[in-house]
């Protein structure tokens, strides 16, 4: 029941955040009211209660259908791209005024000596969905990642082709973003590059069952993967103070992203690109944060 | 114009300590002796940069401010005020650690002379060279105990040795890095999966380098450079500067100089630097000059 509980508040945190956040247009009476963080801090109140008006949605026999098709609110391009975010609705206006938007471009980092980021990752059925933005794998509970003395359980994890973040202004054909909730209610998501390479054998469970439709789950939605397997063996970090990529922008997210890349196939990054498109939010100015490099690791 | 003039004026006027009103009244530009000294006279250039700061810090613009105070530091470099400006506008551009580096031997000595900087009616800080040092530094390290960082900083030659690590990684096997994902029917491998097989890691990226030139064959004749003067004389002061400074990475290198014409508005520029002969030893020298908070850049040469 823990296991399921725990599961459930995973999902409710990632239906609300980063990438994962379903549209706030809800198309049908059956869909759940819409919830909206408000820019800053996520609060525990708030998490509780998606927690809560997710379970209750998912107890439904409607819960195993596919979801029906929602208006996109906000997207890529045009009238409702990056630019206009803060502008589609109330509780966006970070994604325009906040300080500390994410992604940023990699350069000019200090080196410093930072606590090593240690994955505990296990293998774990996943949920595959299409929320009209990305493809999301929701992770069961119990795999997490320690940063000294502190613990952050993992969520999900979702794809952006290209890139995001950027080194020396140059983009990755793809990151696949890993994300984390602290006890407090803090986030941390780590960023990985994906370049150019081999067929990645571990995607494999993943690919094999994209959803293609927007909105959608797939058929065969039970994979069972490690996430680990998903990341490079050298798990070095760039660290800074960051947002959420996707409205509503929250900020107060940490953000580790891996210098090392992990390799997918082109195949394997087309065959991607074919379902979520090029969903990469332009990297935001830094504003004199601080920009960490990790040595070692 | 005139009043970004004054208002810069009035800037300095509070960086080197005088009253707004007596700076606004006496001098539109003042010297750069009222930071670096009384024995100290500027050029134009330098009074300029010295205004360029005020006014970019003021702005909130760290990168103009640093690009500003870097040619401050390569002329007079020794002074305690200079080295403020730099440690703040290092601290304003994100550079936390390096920032920290730089003020924290200020804090730690009794500098007595008076430090200040105004934007508009509110003082960014104000008080001796060693109490604003100190307050600053203080807030530098809150912000980067909340990023995790373990104090003291890795010492200089640790950070260089560590990003020179990465880079050499990088160079090894460079990384396509494309702005779109590639076509289905090209299939390319540059780069070892991975993936639990065994293979050979994927290569790490540096921060303050392009990794995907990073293993191109090297160029011919490569400018690495260091500093932009007005005139030989303060270029020749820069340069003595840099060595002592810098001694390990530039000693036995030779000074080159390079003329360039930025147009009306900027005018003629004379760029301080070295020449080298190959790719990576360029980089690998700028690592190492900018790991001690030192603007530097590889371009192709010019001569000319």
């Amino acid at each position: 029941m823990t296991y399921v509980k725990e599961g459930l508040l995973g999902l409710a945190l990632s239906a609300l955040l980063c990438v994962a956040a379903m549209p706030a247009v809800q198309a049908g009476p059956k869909s759940p009211a819409p919830v909206t963080l408000a820019p800053g801090a996520l609060k525990a109140a708030e998490i509780a209660k998606a927690a809560v008006a997710t379970e209750k949605k998912m107890a439904t026999p409607a819960e195993k259908k596919p979801a029906k098709p929602h208006v996109t609110h906000w997207g890529y391009e045009g009238d409702r791209g990056p630019d206009r975010w803060s502008t589609l609705e109330a509780g966006f206006e970070a994604c325009a005024s906040g300080r500390q938007q994410s992604p940023l471009n990699i350069e000019n980092a200090d080196a410093a000596g930072l606590a090593p980021l240690v994955f505990h990752y296990a293998v774990s059925p996943i949920d595959l969905v299409n929320n009209g933005h990305t493809v999301q794998a929701n992770y069961g509970a119990g795999s997490h990642i320690t940063l000294g003395d502190e613990r952050f359980d993992l969520l999900q994890f979702h794809f952006h082709t290209p890139s995001e973040h950027r080194v020396a202004g140059q983009a990755f054909p793809m990151e696949i973003h890993f994300v984390h909730r602290h006890a407090s209610g803090r986030l941390a998501v780590v960023g990985v590059f994906v370049a150019l390479g081999a067929e990645n054998l571990a995607a494999r469970e993943v690919w094999d069952r994209l959803p293609r439709e927007p909105h959608s789950t797939a058929k065969d939605s039970r994979a069972i993967i490690n996430a680990r397997d998903l990341l490079p063996p050298g798990t070095a970090y760039f660290r800074y103070a960051g947002s959420l990529t996707t409205p509503p922008c929250s900020e107060q997210v940490d953000w580790f992203v891996l210098q090392q890349p992990v390799a997918f196939s082109a195949e394997q990054i087309s065959q991607l690109h074919a379902v979520i498109g090029r969903n990469a939010r332009p990297v935001q100015a830094r504003h004199g944060r601080y920009l960490l490099q990790a040595t070692g690791g | 114009m005139l009043n970004r003039l004054l208002a810069a004026s009035a800037l300095l006027g509070a960086l080197s300590g005088c009253s707004v009103s007596k700076m606004i009244d006496t001098v539109e530009i003042p010297s750069v002796a009222s930071i670096g000294g009384a024995s100290a006279k500027a050029d134009d250039a330098e009074r300029l940069d010295t205004i360029a700061f005020a006014d970019a810090y003021c702005r909130g613009d760290g990168e103009a401010a640093l690009v500003a105070t870097r040619t401050l530091v390569a002329t007079d470099g020794a002074n305690p005020k200079v080295q403020l400006v730099h440690g703040m506008a290092l601290d304003l551009a994100g550079r936390g650690v390096t920032a920290y580096r730089v003020l924290e031997p200020l804090a730690a000595k009794d500098h007595p002379m008076p430090a200040s900087l105004k934007c508009n009616a509110d003082f960014v800080y104000s008080g001796s060279v060693s109490e604003v040092a100190q307050r600053r530094l203080f807030e530098i390290k809150t912000k980067l105990t909340a990023l995790g960082m373990a104090f003291p900083p890795p010492p200089l030659a640790q950070a260089t040795a560590s990003a020179k690590e990465v880079y050499m990684l990088a160079a090894r096997a460079p990384t396509r890095l494309d702005s779109e994902p590639p076509p289905a029917e090209r299939p390319e491998a540059s780069v070892s999966a991975a993936v639990p097989s065994g293979a050979p890691p994927a290569p790490a990226m540096t921060a303050n380098a392009r990794p995907a030139s990073a293993g191109k064959a090297a160029a011919a004749d490569i400018f690495v450079h260091l500093g932009s003067y007005r005139s030989m004389k303060t270029l020749d002061k820069g340069w003595q500067s840099l060595k002592r400074r810098f001694a390990a990475p530039l000693k036995s290198r030779e000074k080159s100089v390079q003329k360039v014409d930025l147009g009306k508005k900027k005018g003629a520029y004379l760029r301080l630097g070295i020449a080298v002969a190959d790719d990576a030893t360029a980089k690998r020298l700028c690592r190492e000059i900018k790991a001690g908070g030192q603007y530097c850049a590889v371009m192709p040469s010019a001569k000319g």
